[in-house]
């Protein structure tokens, strides 16, 4: 999964707010409440974005209607799968609180932890 | 002879220090052990950059002050030219003194760069699908899979999957903010980022490898003891069990599988810290590791001096 550039977030922001098809006008609408923008900048981004699979579009009218092809939260939910299962730049770049462990591993320390839990309070 | 003493001292701190990795006081004093470990990188490299000048510049030109040296250069150079025979001695010196340090330096910026590219697109991305958590000044991933994790560098962050954070009791979850906290303030990464610098630049030297890995394992567990005090030991023992447990149930590398055991198990029988006259005798031995090759290097120097036998302007 490649990152988003920092315009790219932002255009997928604002398209998963919508929640409905948007044209670049929409768009370019949006965003030059926070930045003025060109309109090409906008086509151009959310023709890439396009290309890369992460927008689908149609014709209506004379314009192009985009929308996300996955959801916000199905997009986290893959960023999340990377940011665990990676091991490589990616990896380096951020310090996890624990490791992967195997389910074995995980029982013996359980129970090595509840042993060590005063009486009365713990599980 | 200097030259000589110097590669020994080099090898000797390549190949010796990795045996004393599973040293029983390393987990009780972390931070010292950190710095011992950063002493011998220094000290091995120092090592072989003075090792490659005493090739380069004969001892005895080093006393004259700059313009002697660079006299010495000049007669070392035509030396080489007349006679052959030296030129392998000149061009060892060379890879050691000037090569060394510039491998060195071309992969410290190239790994830096590409950590900083690689933490930008990572805020970028979590910034996307997170939700900030004013209250525990954490940003909130939801998902139904547990992970806590921090960004270090600029912005830092501490992140949370909303499944950890149902997961976690009250004291757990203070003891798991407390450890990330304490690898983002005290800047374990740089620690971290520096040994693999090393072990990237120079592979295939044992002390470097070892370096990486006990550094890697070291600063978790200084990060580990702020959290037992911010919590307490069994709320961050039971935290990692939890989170672990809730992890996908994925094929786990061999050596974080042995590190988390060595965690937990050190946070539910609290050893004794290192008594301070064992410290104050490590941090001797690191410091010497460090000093010891230039006071080497200088020796013929110093002692050609102090006997009198040179008189240096300005030195009494």
């Amino acid at each position: 999964m490649q990152p988003f550039g920092e315009l790219e977030a932002a255009v997928m922001r604002c398209l998963w707010q919508r929640a409905e098809p948007a044209t670049v006008r929409d768009v370019l609408g949006e965003l030059t409440k926070s930045r003025p923008l060109a309109y090409t900048t906008v086509m151009t981004v959310l023709d890439n974005l396009h290309g890369k699979g992460q927008l689908q579009r149609r014709r209506r009218g004379r314009a192009w209607e985009y929308t996300t092809t996955r959801s916000s939260a199905q997009h986290t939910a893959a960023l999340l799968q990377q940011i665990l299962g990676e091991s490589g730049d990616r990896d380096e770049a951020l310090m996890h609180f624990v490791a992967d462990l195997d389910a074995d591993t995980v029982t013996r320390l359980r129970a090595a932890v509840e042993a060590a839990r005063p009486k009365g309070i713990g599980a | 002879m200097t030259t000589a003493a110097l590669l020994l001292v080099a090898a000797v701190l390549a190949t010796v220090t990795p045996r004393a990795a599973d040293a029983a006081w390393a987990g009780r004093a972390p931070r010292l052990a950190i710095l011992t470990w950063q002493a011998a990188t220094v000290g091995f490299v120092v090592a072989l950059v003075l090792a490659g000048l005493t090739l380069m510049v004969p001892a005895t030109a080093i006393g004259g002050g700059l313009a002697q040296i660079l006299h010495a250069c000049a007669m070392t150079i035509s030396s080489v030219y007349g006679s052959p025979d030296r030129l392998p001695a000149v061009l060892a010196g060379a890879l050691l003194a000037v090569a060394l340090p510039v491998r060195l330096a071309v992969v410290a910026v190239r790994t830096v760069m590409r950590d900083r590219r690689a933490r930008r697109n990572l805020r970028r991305s979590i910034a996307l699908g997170a939700r900030p958590e004013r209250s525990l000044g954490v940003l909130v991933v939801d998902s139904d899979r547990a992970a806590a994790f921090c960004v270090p560098g600029r912005p830092r962050a501490v992140v949370l999957t909303s499944a950890a954070l149902h997961a976690l009791t009250a004291d757990e979850l203070t003891g798991v903010l407390a450890h990330e906290r304490a690898h983002l303030r005290g800047h374990h990464h740089i620690a971290v980022a520096a040994a693999r610098i090393c072990e990237r630049a120079l592979p295939g030297v044992p002390l470097l490898a070892a370096a990486r890995v006990q550094i890697e394992r070291l600063v978790e567990l200084l990060a580990d003891d702020a959290a037992a005090r911010r919590a307490d030991p069994l709320s961050v023992a039971s935290a990692m069990v939890t989170l672990a447990g809730m992890r996908a149930p994925g094929p786990a590398l061999g050596a974080a599988e042995g590190s988390t055991t060595f965690r937990v198990t050190r946070l539910l029988a609290p050893i004794p810290p290192v008594p301070l006259p064992c410290r104050i005798l490590v941090g001797a031995v690191a410091l010497a590791t460090v000093f010891g090759p230039v006071a080497l290097a200088a020796w013929p120097v110093v002692s050609a001096v102090s006997s009198g036998l040179c008189v240096v302007p300005g030195w009494a």
